[in-house]
């Protein structure tokens, strides 16, 4: 109720395509500016846009850019009609910006694994980011893709990321580890509690949800807790369509969410089984992602 | 507080198209203080609806929508009915629609036989068809008696606020043998950004709803209470206990809330427990010494 002291809407705020960065050949950085009467925005890792396609459609859209300017990017796979729409825009165009959304990640004192399954490091950009900045922060970063070519940012990982920190693997072998990241995050566990020493360790995650699901029955049986956005069908973005609730206990995954931690998400019977479709029915997720 | 012989442990009930789907939510809902839930409209086949844009918000504390009936059908809902059902002390509603008198009817059988405690007939939503029933007298009669000769449970009609007199809708669906009306649905609207020239939402023109409606609401509920007998459920724009109050003086006796979710669910405790101090602080004991108090002003000046 109060004014927002940082750019917020809830209606769609028009500006032009600034920049736009091809990311791997079916994946593109579109960049904004955010700057709604003078104020700035200020994302936290993890939260997330609604992009209004004007004639087209509206998605919600991971931030992975955030720039002292207030400028914001996003990052798109080309994988249906809004976003095959999003991929024929040009600088110039104008598309529509709501939110921010959701909580965001919460980065915890100890030791952060990073962990980005696909389109779902486009969630973990600004938090690599963030660690990063905190020298004292210590992480590592695991990139999975199905092949080389649809890494993200890896150039821009392979720069800023000590070479010991980072791994990655792709399910062909088209590039150093072949396999998934859950299989991955196996094998370095020793590793991992060997640099965390006594701290903490929290894997903060996004990608399919099955990946998602196997991560945490990972984190449960070792101890360490989780941190993973998860992705739901949502018309409003602000709590009150209902469509991206999570059963049984009713978590809106736009405004509780999109990150959820390992206690929450071990109560979820949905988590890796159901999500609601724009009518509202539940769907298994088995058959809607594969 | 009691409406048509059903008993709410509290007078606030979730409005129809808010959160509506998940089981799980309705008791949550329950717990943090609504006496009643109104499920999304539920049609007779699994409908799609409009494209987003399809809800966003305007400036203060306002909201426009047009989601297009989107529901997963009645043969889909009937578990989900069955499931807010075990709630304990939970007044369930279905909302309805459908093409006809028989769809209508036939939706909301199935629905009370799924376990529903009572039916709101949505004849106007404004961005549908089913906005046309409500808005013809005759036709509001039509539907609402098919419907009514087909269910046993209580019936309520949901009324727009796009037309020029309620009172006669109101009067047809009280004839037809509505036990309850609910005023007042969404306000037809439309938002366009100049920067493109194109409507927002991806329907055009949608409905309002928030705070900019309370004062329209509140009319509707004033006019509809010295024409009819029925008891009126409030509905637009609440967002705390003093809304609430103003409703009951304009005459309803229990009221709905929505877009006010925006905030969580916290604002229902809030608005529940500072509506209840003051019914204690001003020696109220019921809901219905409240309801439609405004009225025994009217003939002055």
């Amino acid at each position: 109720m109060s004014l927002k002291k940082t750019a917020h809407t809830d209606k769609p705020f028009s500006t032009p395509i600034k920049s736009i960065t091809r990311e791997t050949p079916d994946s593109i950085t579109i960049f904004v500016n955010f700057v709604i009467d003078g104020k700035k925005p200020i994302i936290k890792p993890g939260q997330f846009i609604m992009v209004w396609i004007p004639g087209i459609d509206e998605v919600p859209m991971a931030v992975s850019y955030a720039l002292e300017n207030g400028d914001i990017g996003f990052t798109v796979k080309d994988v249906g009609e809004a976003t095959h729409s999003l991929h024929n825009l040009e600088i110039g165009d104008i598309i529509g910006i709501r939110g921010p959304y959701g909580n965001g990640y919460q980065v915890r004192e100890g030791y952060s694994v990073i962990v980005g399954g696909g389109i779902g490091m486009a969630s973990v950009k600004l938090l690599i980011d963030l660690v990063q900045k905190k020298m004292t922060h210590h992480y590592s970063v695991i990139v999975g893709a199905r092949t080389k070519k649809e890494l993200l940012y890896l150039p821009e990982l392979e720069k800023n990321c000590p070479k010991s920190q980072l791994f990655v693997c792709t399910d062909d072998g088209s590039y150093e580890n072949k396999g998934f990241v859950t299989e991955l995050l196996k094998e370095i566990l020793p590793w991992i509690k060997e640099r965390s020493g006594a701290q903490k360790i929290t894997i903060y995650a996004c990608g399919p949800e099955i990946m998602l699901k196997k991560i945490l029955l990972f984190c449960n049986s070792n101890n360490i807790e989780l941190e993973a956005s998860l992705e739901r069908y949502m018309r409003c973005g602000f709590g009150l369509c209902g469509l991206c609730i999570v059963d049984p206990l009713g978590i809106k995954i736009c405004q509780n969410g999109p990150v959820l931690t390992s206690a929450i998400l071990n109560e979820l019977d949905d988590f890796g089984r159901f999500h609601r479709d724009e009518t509202g029915e539940k769907i298994r997720i088995d058959s809607h992602y594969e | 507080m009691s409406i048509a012989g059903l008993r709410f442990k509290s007078p606030l009930i979730l409005a129809s198209g808010i959160l509506g789907v998940s089981p799980s939510t309705m008791h949550i809902l329950a717990d943090y203080g609504m006496g009643g839930v109104t499920t999304k409209s539920i049609g007779p086949i699994k409908t799609n609806g409009y494209k987003n844009p399809s809800i966003i918000g305007l400036n203060n504390d306002t909201f426009l929508n047009a989601v297009g009936l989107a529901n997963p059908g009645i043969s889909a809902f009937e578990h989900e009915i069955s499931e807010i059902k075990t709630k304990e002390r939970l007044v369930v509603i279905v909302s309805v629609f459908g093409r006809s008198p028989q769809e209508f009817a036939n939706v909301a059988y199935l629905a009370e036989q799924a376990g529903a405690d009572a039916i709101e007939m949505n004849i106007s939503c404004p961005h549908d068809d089913v906005s046309t029933i409500g808005v013809d007298p005759n036709l509001t009669y039509k539907y609402v008696n098919t419907v009514r000769k087909r269910i046993s449970c209580p019936l309520f009609v949901k009324l727009t606020p796009n037309v020029t007199d309620i009172t006669k809708i109101g009067q047809s669906a009280e004839k037809a043998g509505a036990d309850a009306l609910v005023a007042i649905n969404t306000v037809s609207a439309l938002a366009i950004d100049i920067h493109t020239k194109r409507p927002i939402l991806s329907h055009g023109i949608g409905g309002l709803s928030g705070k900019a409606i309370k004062p329209i609401g509140i009319k509707h509920v004033y006019t509809l209470f010295k024409s009819v007998s029925i008891p009126i459920i409030g509905c637009g724009g609440i967002f705390a206990y003093e809304d609430v109050i103003e409703y009951f003086f304009a005459g309803a006796s229990a009221v709905q809330l929505g877009s006010c979710l925006y905030y969580g669910y916290d604002i229902i405790t809030k608005i529940h427990d500072n509506l209840f101090r003051y019914m204690e602080t001003h020696e109220y004991n019921t809901i219905s010494e409240l309801t439609g108090l405004a009225h025994t002003h009217e003939n002055e000046g």
